[in-house]
């Protein structure tokens, strides 16, 4: 009976840590699919200004799946794109928010017309070109991608991950779904290898010679030139933005928005509005190198640089395109099949 | 009574099963798994097809020899060799590829193209996953009796031809249930298939769950995937129905093993050394090197939080496997005849081959308007459901392993309980349990592995404020900060590595024999 009493007391201790859970004074929950290092930070320093305290969960995959099965679990939701919340609004598994902090401080643009979310930061979805490969002249929008002259120099990841759909739904919504189509096929034509890896692969496939152009998002360029390892990688390349003559460079938008859960309303609208605040919107611009929602904040010394090569872009400022995230949405399925068509993920 | 405890029983295993069954017939739309497009089913189809035979093949010819060599031979070395070979279970396939795929980058360009492919990914999950061949062929090997290999010898048979006409063919089962094991780990896979950029059913699943949104299809692709593992598991069936393997003396060989010296000697010792050598020691001594270079940058905080949970939930789902597979596999013992033992029998098995993400998903739903009630959201708030999803997947290890523990146990020990007037609980611990602590420590030490592995589940599932050791690497390497997920993998590998050495131990109770 001795090694029953051991199980039973592992057991015990082992229960115990698994559900162990504090509960004291004010707090919120928060569902998020981005990672801890986008948002402990600022969460932090949140706690530390109001004394609410933060539960996150952070789920990397099927998040509209734990939304829609468990409505009212978290408070409020972040999302790294914008279009997930789009669908969560149509699934019926958001309430817009009133606080006025919000609906004055944001640009229309940056806000859901029915306030039921909005965005936090925006980073654009950009060309990346080898610095000794590819001259800035060559380069001009999305659709020259297609041309004849990139056959085989080209990388993207996967076709299916949120960021590319977005871009492709942007697409259509902005110059139609045939001409979408056309590129998506073109693109693939000229794809140097089958979509693999994140957007850094992309770029350190430049970085190995494999490809010269490749799309992914502009603050990764940030986060290699941050670090020791990765910094070979965002040397070798440029960032372009394309579409500069034809209304802007499609963009990505991260977002927040409230749950229906009514526990603390209050408390939740704390929190979206200490997102667009200055200890926010300073850590995504120069932390996560992502664009801030207020124009007043000056841009990273390393985003100041992007495109520096390129007519048209100084200090890095560059034109945007804002496309109303409904009307992007709209195209996520006609986009999904042309990729099915394709078989945009093999080569 | 008894019929409504295994009726219960059933309902709770086949939850996820039912789920998605449910949820694929209604409403009635055949073919919608074509939204995928010839083209893209095609690939899936075959590339899942092709990795899942060669990976289960190569971890077969790897696991066999490999259990030969240790049982049958002596050599010097041979210990070190024994335990080398069960080392690569611990470390989690997609960990093994995301050190050789940063490796092949500062190669020529051609090793990593030969690496990111369909053989690439074979090989590694060969690599990690030929340990379940190993143990179960060992286990069966020690297990046949010397009788068999002296009739062999009395027959004029030589070593080569006991080993082809006899050994391997009683082993069959085992081998055969070590396959089953490799294709459903393989099949089900997500980190290695994703980090290699080979596309699966299960990266079929992810995209259209996750960038479509259409879980209906993605459920129907669930399902799709399971004919695979079922059609093996009823070929298993049908072969081994008849076939009962008796060891009429029950004298489990005791012989003295073939001692091989000279130059056969460094053969045996190298074949033995390369399966372990690139499945364990490489990968790991790479990430204990990028583990020193930046524990310094990582918050300790964090890792002993993650090793709190990862060690906790694995052993709260251990432990609760182990006293279930004790119960089913005791009940199923009294009961020979019924059918229910035998129906809780295929469940176990079918849940292991449902993908992770397929079983967390339905868990998701199932419990949805149950998290409107009080103890609903208080379950919610705790790890419960990760506890049960988790349980639900791995079941298996612990009631095959005590299962076969039990069947060895001689019927006549019972009816001599029942003769002194004992009860069954008490023939059950008094008289059983002693006997089944090998069963139960290699069972429990499977549960345990697997379950500090386990990924996809907890992220789904995964209460607030929570995160495990697998997660963390996953969660670091997919943002390209393999340095940082490498302290995280070392903690895993420690945390491991014990269980890992306790199943060599056991198995090596019974040794020697001579082919």
């Amino acid at each position: 009976m001795k090694m029953a009493g051991v199980i039973f007391r592992l057991l015990f201790i082992a229960v115990f840590f698994c559900t162990a859970q504090s509960y004291a004074g004010e707090e919120i929950r928060i569902i998020t699919d981005r990672t801890p290092s986008h948002l402990s930070a600022i969460f932090s320093k949140f706690e530390a200004d109001t004394g609410i305290k933060i539960n996150a969960v952070y789920v990397d995959k099927g998040l509209i799946a734990r939304m829609s099965s468990r409505p009212t679990e978290a408070d409020l939701v972040i999302t790294k794109t914008e279009n997930i919340l789009e669908l969560a609004k149509q699934k019926g598994l958001l309430q817009p928010f009133s606080s006025d902090r919000l609906i004055q401080g944001l640009k229309p643009e940056f806000r859901d017309a029915e306030n039921y979310y909005f965005t936090t930061s925006y980073r654009g979805r950009v060309i990346y070109y080898s610095k000794d490969r590819v001259k800035p002249e060559e380069l001009s929008t999305y659709e020259d991608l297609t041309s004849p002259k990139w056959k085989g120099r080209v990388c993207i990841r996967s076709g299916y991950h949120n960021y590319n759909l977005s871009l492709f739904a942007q697409m259509a919504a902005d110059i139609g779904l045939e001409k979408t189509r056309a590129f998506i096929k073109g693109l693939h034509d000229n794809l140097a290898m089958a979509p693999a890896g994140n957007d850094r692969a992309q770029v350190r496939a430049i970085y190995e010679g494999k490809c010269d152009v490749a799309i992914a998002n502009s603050y990764y360029m940030g986060i290699m030139l941050s670090r020791d390892d990765q910094r070979a990688w965002g040397l070798s390349a440029k960032v372009f933005f394309p579409n500069q003559d034809e209304g802007g460079t499609y963009i990505l938008r991260g977002g927040a928005a409230l749950t229906t859960a009514k526990r603390d309303v209050p408390a939740a609208t704390k929190l979206l509005e200490f997102l667009i605040g200055d200890y926010a919107q300073e850590f995504i611009s120069h932390a996560i190198y992502a664009y801030s929602v207020n124009d007043k904040l000056p841009l990273d010394e390393v985003n100041r640089k992007l495109g520096d090569e390129q007519k048209g872009i100084k200090n890095g400022k560059f034109k945007a395109k804002f496309i109303p995230v409904k009307d992007i949405e709209k195209y996520r399925d006609d986009v999904i099949n042309i990729l099915n068509e394709v078989n945009f993920d093999s080569k | 009574m008894k019929k409504l405890i295994w009726f219960t029983a059933l309902i709770i295993l086949a939850l996820p099963v039912i789920y998605l069954a449910a949820a694929a017939v209604y409403p009635f739309t055949p073919f919608l798994i074509f939204d995928l497009g010839p083209a893209v089913l095609t690939t899936l189809a075959g590339n899942t097809f092709v990795l899942c035979l060669i990976s289960t093949f190569l971890a077969v010819v790897i696991g066999t020899s490999g259990a030969l060599m240790v049982v049958f031979y002596s050599f010097r070395g041979k210990k070190i060799i024994e335990t080398l070979l069960i080392l690569p279970i611990i470390l989690p396939p997609y960990m093994v590829a995301m050190v050789y795929k940063e490796a092949t980058h500062f190669g020529p360009a051609l090793f990593q193209h030969l690496f990111e492919s369909l053989w690439g990914c074979a090989v590694v999950f060969a690599l990690t996953l030929y340990p379940y061949v190993f143990i179960l062929t060992k286990i069966s090997f020690h297990n046949q009796g010397k009788i068999y290999i002296e009739a062999g010898k009395s027959l004029g048979l030589n070593r080569l031809e006991r080993i082809k006409k006899i050994l391997i063919p009683m082993a069959y089962p085992s081998i055969f249930l070590g396959l089953l094991l490799v294709f459903m780990e393989v099949i089900s896979d997500y980190g290695t298939v994703s980090i290699m950029g080979v596309r699966t059913f299960t990266t079929g699943i992810y995209d259209v769950w996750f960038s479509m949104f259409n879980s209906r299809l993605a459920i129907r692709i669930s399902l799709l995937m399971l004919v695979f593992p079922l059609a093996l598991l009823f070929l298993y069936w049908i072969k081994t129905r008849r076939a009962k393997v008796y060891n009429p003396a029950n004298r489990p060989g005791t012989g003295r093993q073939h001692h091989v010296d000279g130059w056969t000697q460094g053969l045996f010792f190298a074949a033995g050394l390369i399966p372990p050598l690139f499945g364990f020691l490489i990968p790991t001594a790479v990430l204990f090197k990028w583990c020193f270079a930046t524990l310094h940058k990582v918050n300790l905080n964090a890792v002993v939080n993650d090793i709190i949970h990862s060690l906790s939930l694995a052993l709260v789902v251990c432990l609760a496997c182990i006293l279930l597979g004790l119960v089913f596999s005791y009940t199923g013992r009294l009961e020979k005849r019924s059918l229910w033992p035998k129906a809780v029998t295929w469940l176990i098995n079918m849940n292991y081959a449902i993908p992770g993400i397929a079983i967390a998903i339905s868990l998701l739903y199932l419990t949805g308007s149950f998290y409107r009630t009080i103890v609903g959201e208080w379950l919610s708030n705790t790890a419960f459901f990760l506890i049960f999803a988790c349980i639900i997947r791995y079941l298996c290890f612990a009631f095959f392993s005590i299962e076969s523990g039990m069947n060895k146990i001689s019927h006549r020990l019972d009816e001599a309980a029942v003769c002194i007037g004992k009860s069954r609980i008490y023939t059950l611990l008094h008289i059983h349990l002693p006997l089944l602590n090998r069963s139960m420590i290699i069972g429990a030490a499977l549960v345990f592995i697997s379950m500090t592995k386990e990924l996809t589940m907890t992220m789904v599932l995964q209460p607030f404020n929570y995160s495990s050791l697998a997660v963390r690497v996953f969660r670091y390497a997919n943002v390209d900060m393999l340095k940082e997920s490498s302290v995280f993998a070392v903690c895993l590998i420690l945390i491991s590595i014990y269980p890992a050495l306790s199943v060599n131990r056991w198995l090596n109770v019974r040794q020697q024999v001579e082919p």
